[in-house]
C-alpha cells in the first residue's frame, strides 16, 4: 500500500553568491554591522520554488506532472524522492521510492558494462544479492553482447541508454519517479523499450512523471496536475489538462 | 519521534554494499592502469617513512630502533586521519550531482569516505609490517587493543566529518582552515618527534589531545601500553566527536542538498 500526501507544502531555495559563500565575510558583516553591512549585495536571493502545494496519490495513481520549464516539476519530483526537504508543509510517503532522474549520473566509464550494472543497480536500492538475480535479464534485454564486458568509455550514446534503460526498468519500486525520460534510441529498441516501460510502471503502485511529450503520457497515466510558478493551477485527466496546458 | 541522524545511520549501515563499492571504486579509479595499484601509495610512503627516519634519528640523536616503528605507525595513521579530514570537508560538495539525483541518505558518502581511507590504511600497513621484520621488537596480546584505538579513531573520524562536511558546505573557505589548521597540528603531535624529547615543555603533547587518538593505535603495536589518561581522552574525544558530529547533522543536514 504506497501513498503520496502533501500538506501546504513549499520549497525555497536561498542563493547564496559571492560573500555569503563566506564565513569570514559573514562573521565580518554582523560584527561591523550597519557600516559594512545592509548593501545591495548581501548577495542572497530566494526562489520560491514550490508554494502552497497539497496533493494526494495513491495505489493505481499514474500521476503526470505538465507544466513549463521552471514550473516546479523537477523540483517537485525530488521533493517525492525525498532529496529536497520541504522547507513549509508536510510531506508523508509511505513506500519504497526510485527516482530516475539523470540516468547519465553515476557511470564508472572505465569500468565495464556488467561492473556498472552492479553499480547502477546499489545506486538505486538494490542489494547485491537482487543484482545478481536480475543481471542475466538486465544484460540479454540490452542486447549489448561482448561490449558488456568492456569499458563503458567505447559505448555510443545510445548503447549507454540501452543499458541504462535495461538496469532502471528491473526494479521493482512502490513508488516510481520519472524526470523527462527521453528514449533516444533506435526504432527497434524504442518499441522494446515501450512495452518494458509499461511494464515497469504496472509493477510499481504509483508512478509521477514529468514530461513534454504529450504522447507518451497519454499512454501511461491516468491523472494529471498543471503546474505553473510553483503552484498547482488544476488537476484533472491527462486530456484535460493537456488541453489547458496547449491553450 | 526519531533523530534524522539516527535514522539515516541505520539506513546507511543498511546499505553497505553500497558504500563500500563506492569506496573501492574511488580506489580503483584512481590507480587505473598502474602497475603497483593502491601500492604506489605505500611506496612512496614506505620511501619517506625511511628517509626522515634515516635522516631525522641522526638530528634528534635517537636510536633508529625506537625512532623508526614508532615514525612508521604515526606517520600512516596521521595520514589516515590528516586525508581523511581534508577530504571529509568536500565529501558533499564533491557529490553534488548524486546527493540531487538519487535518494541516498546523506551519512553513505561518508562511510564511503571512511572506507576508501580504512583501505588504504590497511594497504600502508604493509610498511610497519616490513619495518617489524627487520627490527623484530617484542610483541604480545597487547597488540590487539590497537584495533580497538583504531576503531576510536575511526569512529571520532565519523563525527569530525559528519560535522564539517555539512558546515563546509555552506560556508566555502572552511576547507582551506582546516587544511592549515591540521599543518600545525601535525608538528605539535609527536609523529616526527617522540614525547622523550620534550623535557619541561611535556604539558605540549599532555594538551593535545590527537596525541592520545593516535597513542593507542600506536601504544599497543609498540608493545607499550597507553596511560589510563590517554584512554579516557581517546574515548572522551570520540564520545564528543559523535556526539556533536551527529547533532550538527540532525539540525543543519536537510539544508545540504539546498546548500549545494
Amino acid at each position: 500500500m504506497a501513498s503520496i500526501t502533501l500538506e501546504d507544502l513549499g520549497v525555497d531555495f536561498v542563493l547564496y553568491q559571492g560573500s555569503a559563500r563566506s564565513l569570514k565575510k559573514s562573521v565580518l558583516r554582523t560584527t561591523v554591522g550597519g557600516l559594512i553591512g545592509n548593501r545591495a549585495e548581501d548577495d542572497r536571493t530566494i526562489v520560491r520554488a514550490l508554494r502552497h502545494v497539497s496533493l494526494s496519490v495513491n495505489d493505481g495513481d499514474r500521476l503526470a506532472l505538465i507544466g513549463q520549464n521552471g514550473a516546479g516539476k523537477s523540483t517537485l519530483l525530488r521533493v517525492l524522492a525525498g532529496i529536497y526537504k520541504p522547507t513549509s508543509g508536510k510531506i508523508s510517503v509511505q513506500g519504497r521510492r526510485v527516482p530516475l532522474f539523470d540516468i547519465s549520473l553515476g557511470a564508472d566509464e572505465e569500468a565495464t558494462g556488467r561492473e556498472n550494472i552492479v553499480l547502477r543497480g546499489l545506486l538505486m536500492g538494490l542489494t547485491r544479492a537482487e543484482i545478481s538475480e536480475r543481471i542475466d535479464e538486465i544484460c540479454e534485454f540490452s542486447e549489448l553482447g561482448e561490449f558488456l564486458d568492456l569499458p563503458t568509455k567505447t559505448y555510443s550514446s545510445g548503447m549507454m541508454l540501452r543499458l541504462l534503460f535495461s538496469i532502471a526498468t528491473t526494479l521493482s519500486s512502490e513508488i516510481l519517479l520519472m524526470d523527462e525520460w527521453i528514449a533516444a534510441g533506435d526504432e527497434k529498441f524504442l518499441s522494446r523499450a515501450n512495452r518494458r516501460l509499461h511494464e515497469l510502471v504496472e509493477r510499481s503502485n504509483i508512478l509521477v512523471m514529468a514530461s513534454h511529450r504529450a504522447q507518451l503520457l497519454r499512454s501511461i497515466c491516468n491523472r494529471a496536475v498543471l503546474l505553473g510558478t510553483g503552484e498547482i493551477i488544476a488537476t484533472g485527466t491527462v486530456d484535460e489538462i493537456l488541453a489547458r496546458y496547449q491553450r | 519521534m526519531a533523530s534524522q541522524a539516527f535514522v539515516d545511520i541505520a539506513a546507511t549501515v543498511e546499505r553497505h554494499d553500497l558504500w563500500r563499492t563506492l569506496g573501492w571504486a574511488d580506489i580503483r579509479f584512481r590507480y587505473r592502469r598502474t602497475i603497483l595499484g593502491p601500492f604506489w601509495l605505500t611506496l612512496s610512503t614506505g620511501v619517506t617513512v625511511l628517509a626522515i627516519g634515516l635522516l631525522y634519528s641522526g638530528l634528534l640523536r635517537q636510536d633508529l630502533s625506537a625512532y623508526l616503528p614508532a615514525l612508521a605507525i604515526g606517520i600512516i595513521t596521521w595520514n589516515f586521519f590528516n586525508t581523511s579530514v581534508n577530504e571529509g570537508c568536500s565529501v558533499f560538495i564533491g557529490a553534488a550531482g548524486f546527493i540531487k539525483a538519487y535518494t541516498i541518505p546523506l551519512p553513505i558518502y561518508v562511510f564511503r569516505l571512511l572506507w576508501r581511507n580504512i583501505v588504504m590504511f590497511l594497504h600502508n600497513f604493509l610498511i610497519v609490517f616490513a619495518v617489524w621484520l627487520f627490527f623484530r621488537w617484542e610483541l604480545s596480546p597487547i597488540l590487539l587493543l590497537s584495533l580497538v584505538g583504531y576503531a576510536l579513531m575511526v569512529a571520532f573520524v565519523l563525527g569530525v566529518v559528519l560535522l564539517f562536511g555539512v558546515l563546509c558546505t555552506r560556508f566555502r573557505d572552511i576547507p582551506q582552515i582546516v587544511a592549515s589548521v591540521l599543518q600545525l597540528v601535525f608538528f605539535i603531535t609527536p609523529i616526527m618527534w617522540l614525547p622523550s624529547a620534550l623535557g619541561s615543555h611535556h604539558w605540549v603533547v599532555e594538551f593535545n589531545p590527537l596525541f592520545s587518538i593516535i597513542e593507542v593505535v600506536r601504544g599497543p603495536l609498540l608493545n607499550q601500553m597507553p596511560q589510563p589518561q590517554q584512554w579516557l581522552i581517546a574515548i572522551g574525544c570520540t564520545l564528543l566527536s559523535l556526539a556533536s558530529g551527529l547533532a550538527f547533522y540532525d539540525r543543519y543536514g536537510y539544508r545540504v542538498a539546498y546548500w549545494l
